[in-house]
């Protein structure tokens, strides 16, 4: 079973001749991972729990995660050298062996079972949930977890010459959950089944070609998109010719997986970024630098599209579609899942900067996301330190008033008194110290002068710093 | 020679070994309770036990909405703290109230790293001649504290939930949610255990955590939950004011000015 699904692998994902790698996999066992080697990010959604009194036909939890993946897929072909692979688990369903946690350590290498590992610097981003019914409603929630391999998810912002790195609160979390119902079970159902058939051209009515396989694992390559369709190239067996046809991603044009799961907008988002910073960043595993220049107009539309798709994911939030109730209610979901709102906000903050933004409009509206994100979870360091270096980066690229530096400082030294072990905020709290007591002529443009009184104390605390690693 | 710290983290390699041949030799007076060992590996660990519907009591439709609840609230605090916090089905173990964890049992679950043990149970409630009501009843045992503050009955929180009407899921779904909480008691608890193993860095970021989460949840005067906010906030001030004293601490704790660690974060 593992050659063969092996065999199968490999020919599916011999690249495209001068094509970008845009590569999918159904139905693939949990106990035998795996992701696309060459693309530079690769979304695996494993199969959603349902309980098995929904189950009345089975699989459902596979069905959803196969069409969150199919909508994925032809959301994220746009950011280029990207994969999507749905994860698939026996009946019901084996929790050991789709346990996140395991599949991500497997792709990761850091245990065996992957047929392939994710690549040093390459991106990944897991999906996974629940579907729970509660008081004769069902809940539907989703958890997401995005990293690159081997490397720490930092931003450098250089301010006045001194770098200060900014980063999420977390690469893990769990989304609000949203109330879905019976029948939106069943047309998942529906869905899944009407996108099984492959197509001549992208068109409903279009002639059917072949019926792609449910019951058994599935790779395919994509060579073209349309909104809702994606050209999928395949092989049943190795020995066999490769067949073609258009996938429908999803038989109802209005979105309503979106609408259900608007999450998947922001895993779009998520691939966007790390897609750029792969692309930007290689295998470094330092962290980037804020450009000095903006970068090319390609690059810039990835970061522009995936910013989209984060701004579509918290307009449904904030609009919301959370969990119907009233407006307690969604306090309620709001309290209980901050860094739901919090790490998109701060993603959002993070691309502008990536975008080399100087428009100080934007850079307003930046810090006001970030600062509304370190309210969100007040005592997380990423995220004051994330609103301070911001704050600082608008102000100084306005270049306008005088600069003090010690509001920032308290504000950085809280911060890493919540959380002393945050070896990015102490760094960035020693790069503060140093330009705030930079001597008078060596002082940027803006910055005050400090009293004698104010540069011994502040040099005596920054002394005592200086020995701390970070 | 063995520094402090050295010396504690070998107490913590032989205690569950010497648990073990305890365990063997003498059948421990809380037999009733059936045991549960966490999944082998590093890291913290949150119990499970069954929630269920007690003896004598009247099944309860809320029941079932209460389990999917919890095990939602559990996932979620696992995908928050980045995977790290492993969770442990413990099948039919069923304690009857706190009174169940004698000190040899508390002992034994922190040896084995286990900062929180969840139960419950629903019922229905006939008062006759009016209508039914509803009760979810939640006790969360957090290990850490009960183990070293056994007399400040700040180490069991349990909440009681009440309601007459099971027909409009959202009213439910905002009862029993209590993930920000839940999170708040993982990080209290871990907080505790950590200051024990002097890993002041971490301990302090746990208490502030838990401080930061219950001080957003706003919890009501008078309860646990309360009590508990006033805990979390003594003990990051304790864990600073050790660490500073600490002859092997060198940290930023040390290096920070006293007026930086009064607030948690927080604030502008």
């Amino acid at each position: 079973m593992r050659i063969r699904t092996l065999a199968l692998f490999s020919l599916a994902f011999c690249p495209l001749p001068g094509g970008p790698v845009y590569g999918g996999a159904q139905g693939v066992p949990c106990e035998e991972p795996h992701v696309f080697p060459n693309a530079a990010v690769n979304v695996v959604v494993l199969p959603y729990l349902v309980p098995p009194e929904l189950q009345a036909a089975g699989g459902t939890g596979n069905e959803l995660a196969a069409l969150a993946q199919q909508e994925i897929l032809s959301a994220i072909a746009k950011f280029g050298s990207v994969g999507a692979v749905q994860l698939t688990s026996g009946t019901p369903r084996d929790n050991r062996v789709c346990d996140p946690e395991t599949v991500r350590t497997a792709l990761l290498g850091s245990r065996p079972g992957a047929v392939t590992t994710v690549g040093q610097g390459q991106g990944l981003v897991l999906l996974w949930g629940t579907v729970a019914q509660e008081g004769g409603a069902l809940y539907l929630q989703s958890f997401v977890h995005f990293l690159r391999r081997d490397t720490d998810e930092l931003l450098t912002v250089p301010i006045d010459g001194l770098p200060f790195r900014v980063k999420t609160t977390a690469q893990s979390f769990g989304f609000v959950p949203r109330k879905i119902t019976i029948t939106d079970l069943a047309s998942i159902r529906q869905e899944f089944a009407a996108t099984r058939t492959l197509h001549k051209k992208p068109q409903k009515g279009s002639a059917s070609m072949n019926t792609l396989p449910i019951d058994k694992p599935f790779h395919f390559l994509i060579d073209d998109t349309r909104d809702g369709w994606m050209h999928v190239l395949y092989r049943e067996k190795p020995s066999e010719p490769p067949k073609s046809g258009w996938m429908q991603v999803r038989s109802s044009e209005d979105g309503k997986l979106r609408t259900l799961m608007p999450e998947l907008s922001f895993v779009e988002g998520v691939v966007g970024y790390l897609a750029y910073r792969v692309r930007s960043e290689g295998t470094a595993t330092s962290g980037g630098q804020v450009p000095g220049v903006p970068p090319d107009a390609r690059r810039r539309s990835m970061l522009v599209a995936a910013e989209t798709a984060i701004e579509n994911y918290v307009r449904n939030l904030q609009q919301g579609a959370v969990v119907a109730g009233d407006s307690q209610a969604k306090m309620e979901a709001f309290r209980n899942q901050p860094l739901a709102m919090a790490v998109p906000m701060q993603l959002l903050g993070l691309m502008a900067l990536l975008r080399g933004e100087t428009d100080s409009a934007v850079l307003e509206r930046v810090h006001e996301r970030v600062e509304a994100a370190a309210a969100l979870v007040p005592y997380r360091a990423d995220a004051r330190n994330l609103e301070v270096v911001v704050r600082l980066f608008r102000d100084r690229t306005r270049g306008q008033g005088e600069f003090d530096g010690t509001r920032e400082l308290i504000q950085m030294q809280r911060a890493l008194g919540a959380e002393p072990a945050n070896t990015a905020v102490l760094a960035n709290l020693k790069n503060l110290y140093r330009l705030v007591l930079r001597p008078a002529g060596q002082l940027p443009s803006g910055w005050r002068e400090l009293t004698t009184a104010e540069h011994e104390a502040l040099q005596q605390q920054l002394s005592s710093l200086e020995h701390i690693g970070g | 020679m063995l520094t402090r710290r050295a010396v504690f983290r070998t107490g913590l390699f032989v205690i569950p070994v010497m648990l073990s041949l305890n365990l063997a030799l003498h059948p421990p007076a809380y037999a009733q309770l059936r045991r549960c060992v966490p999944p082998a590996g590093n890291g913290l660990t949150i119990f499970l036990d069954d929630i269920t519907t007690k003896e004598g009591s009247n099944p309860s439709q809320l029941l079932k909405p209460l389990i999917s609840q919890l095990d939602r609230n559990l996932r979620q605090v696992q995908a928050d703290t980045g995977l790290q916090l492993r969770f442990q089905r413990c099948e039919d173990r069923r304690p009857r109230s706190v009174s169940d964890f004698g000190s040899a049992v508390l002992r034994d679950l922190d040896a084995y790293k286990v900062v929180l043990e969840v139960w419950g149970d629903a019922c229905e409630v006939n008062t006759g001649g009016k209508p039914p009501y509803h009760l979810a009843t939640i006790t969360y045992l957090l290990v850490p504290i009960q183990v070293s503050h056994p007399a400040a009955a700040i180490g069991a929180v349990s909440v009681t939930k009440k309601t007459e009407n099971l027909g409009d899921p959202d009213e439910v779904y905002a009862l029993l949610d209590r993930a920000g909480f839940l999170a708040a008691y993982a990080a209290v608890s871990a907080a505790t255990r950590l200051r024990g193993e002097q890993e002041y860095d971490a301990a302090r970021a746990q208490a502030c955590k838990a401080r930061g989460l219950l001080e957003v949840l706003g919890p009501e005067p008078l309860t646990p939950d309360e009590a508990l906010l006033r805990y979390a906030k003594d003990l990051a001030g304790e864990i600073t004011r050790e660490a500073r004293q600490s002859a092997y601490y060198k940290g930023p704790l040390k290096a920070l000015p006293e007026e930086a660690l009064g607030s948690c974060g927080g604030g502008q």
